[in-house]
């Protein structure tokens, strides 16, 4: 089954393939530089009086990752990730299923608080999309 | 091949119009003021319930700005330094909280209070 996270984790490899693109998670060894691509479960939403017609509602997580060997060209590294994963999937209509994307936040690059010892800093943005059915 | 109209009445519809500024503005504070307390209370909830941030609830507050709301959680409230981690995560942790979800399930019922505030002034 085709999932929001697998459509918009290939739209990212094709139009960011400077970047490693992880989907729902990230290995324990990963790249030094990488997006990773993770969603909530859909909720569903009913838009009409007699339930016929459900629009399902998913939050999509867009985390851009740098590790360098200091904190400035890390933090740069990511906001350059971040900055092509929102040319990527702003305006994007993917083919299946006519799932919306709408900008929702974004967290500018910032150290990651679980590796202080080592020069990593990442970028977070969501997305909201919709389908109706 | 001619349309003929006439601008009778024109007159009154700009008089109405522009009472119903006033009436929109005013209606319009009330629906965002109720709808940001609304979103207020749904984000608190959505940040409810984390062991490691049991008190971050009550840093989820709002700001007003005219008729601009922006909800969300203050840094400077209990735990609020930790509204980040669980918004967005890390490199290589998930975030653990939807904080767009209140907003969304509010949206709904927004449009259609500002739909309504928008007809009474004219009406």
């Amino acid at each position: 089954m085709t999932t929001v996270v697998d459509l918009a984790a290939d739209r990212l490899e094709a139009m960011v393939p400077a970047r490693t693109v992880y989907r729902h998670g990230v290995p324990k060894s990963p790249a030094a530089e990488y997006l990773w691509v993770y969603s909530n479960a859909p909720v569903f939403e009913s838009v009409d009086l007699a339930d016929s017609r459900t629009l399902r509602q998913v939050t999509l997580w867009v985390t851009s990752t740098s590790r360098a060997a200091d904190m400035p060209s890390a933090m740069r590294a990511a906001a350059w990730g971040a900055e092509k994963a929102q040319e990527a999937l702003r305006g994007w209509h993917p083919g299946v299923g006519h799932w919306k994307p709408v900008p929702l936040t974004s967290q500018p690059p910032q150290p990651d608080p679980d590796l202080p010892d080592a020069s990593v800093a990442f970028a977070a943005a969501t997305w909201g999309f919709q389908y109706q059915s | 091949m001619s349309v003929d109209f006439t601008a009778d009445g024109l007159d009154r519809l700009v008089v109405d119009l522009g009472k119903a500024g006033r009436k929109v503005t005013l209606g319009s504070a009330k629906v965002m003021a109720v709808g940001a307390r609304k979103i207020r209370d749904g984000m608190r909830e959505d940040f409810t319930g984390h062991a490691h941030a049991p008190a971050i609830p009550r840093a989820v507050d709002y700001t007003v700005t005219g008729l601009a709301f922006e909800v969300g959680v203050n840094k400077n409230g209990p735990q609020g330094a930790l509204g980040n981690l669980l918004a967005f995560g890390s490199s290589n942790n998930a975030a653990v909280v939807d904080h767009t979800a209140a907003m969304r399930r509010e949206l709904p019922s927004l449009q259609r209070y500002l739909a309504d505030v928008a007809e009474d002034a004219l009406g």
